[in-house]
């Protein structure tokens, strides 16, 4: 089981946002409690098979050093203005299949309202603008890059 | 300055190359040098963020201690 380190002074947030390897959301969303917070929200963004066309797997390029920041500040950022007492956000970069999460996302407060909203701002805002580019791979042997973010309300 | 790219930008170019043009003095003048390079990317660099290891550069941003800067298309992550 990977460990994932955790440590902010104001809310518990996690040091390293990008993994070349599975991010299980299980082992995750089982450490990932606090007693202060009565609410935890998990969300998992995961590869689905189509997109137009039969995808096989999605190839994830990052620019590491300034996502690993970018996702850092927004965590933080976000633990603040929300009051959570954790947030969490790692993405995967490399190949990742049909299913498997791309990026997860947690975030824990004392009430749910706190930990919805901080969560869907923290992926709205990860996905705009961490420096991260998926390469979608199909089933009749083409490949291109993904579509520009679009992801405002959805 | 080693220039660094990402994603679809490598479908028009190297993923690093050296830029050795003195003239260059800031963002915005090195992306009007790129686009001259690189006619037919022209319209992705337009959309390109630019950045150091970590951090986002301002368009005016000057840029001739840099030793890399790297050309960040719209991101298309999650």
């Amino acid at each position: 089981m990977k460990t994932y380190l955790l440590s902010h002074p104001q809310a518990v947030v996690n040091d390293i946002h990008i993994s070349s390897v599975d991010i299980s959301t299980a082992d995750l969303l089982k450490e990932f409690h606090h007693p202060e917070a009565g609410a935890i929200v998990l969300f998992s963004g995961e590869v689905r098979t189509d997109s137009g066309k039969e995808v096989l797997y999605l190839d994830y390029e990052v620019h590491e050093s300034l996502a690993e920041k970018m996702i850092h500040e927004i965590l933080v950022e976000a633990s603040t203005k929300w009051n959570l007492k954790m947030a969490l956000c790692i993405h995967r970069s490399g190949k990742v299949g049909v299913s498997e999460a791309a990026v997860v996302v947690i975030t824990a407060s004392r009430h749910r309202k706190e930990a919805y909203e901080a969560n869907h701002y923290i992926i709205n805002r990860v996905k705009h603008e961490a420096p991260i580019w998926k390469r979608e791979y199909f089933a009749d042997g083409s490949n291109e890059w993904g579509h520009n973010c679009s992801c405002s309300t959805s | 300055m080693k220039i660094h790219v990402f994603a679809a930008l490598k479908d028009f170019m190297p993923s690093e190359f050296e830029l050795v043009d003195s003239s260059v003095t800031n963002i915005n003048e090195m992306k009007e040098i790129l686009k001259l390079k690189f006619p037919n990317a022209e319209k992705l660099i337009d959309s390109c963020r630019f950045s150091t290891e970590h951090e986002i550069l301002s368009f005016d941003q000057e840029i001739k201690n840099y030793e890399n800067i790297f050309v960040i298309p719209p991101s298309s992550g999650g």
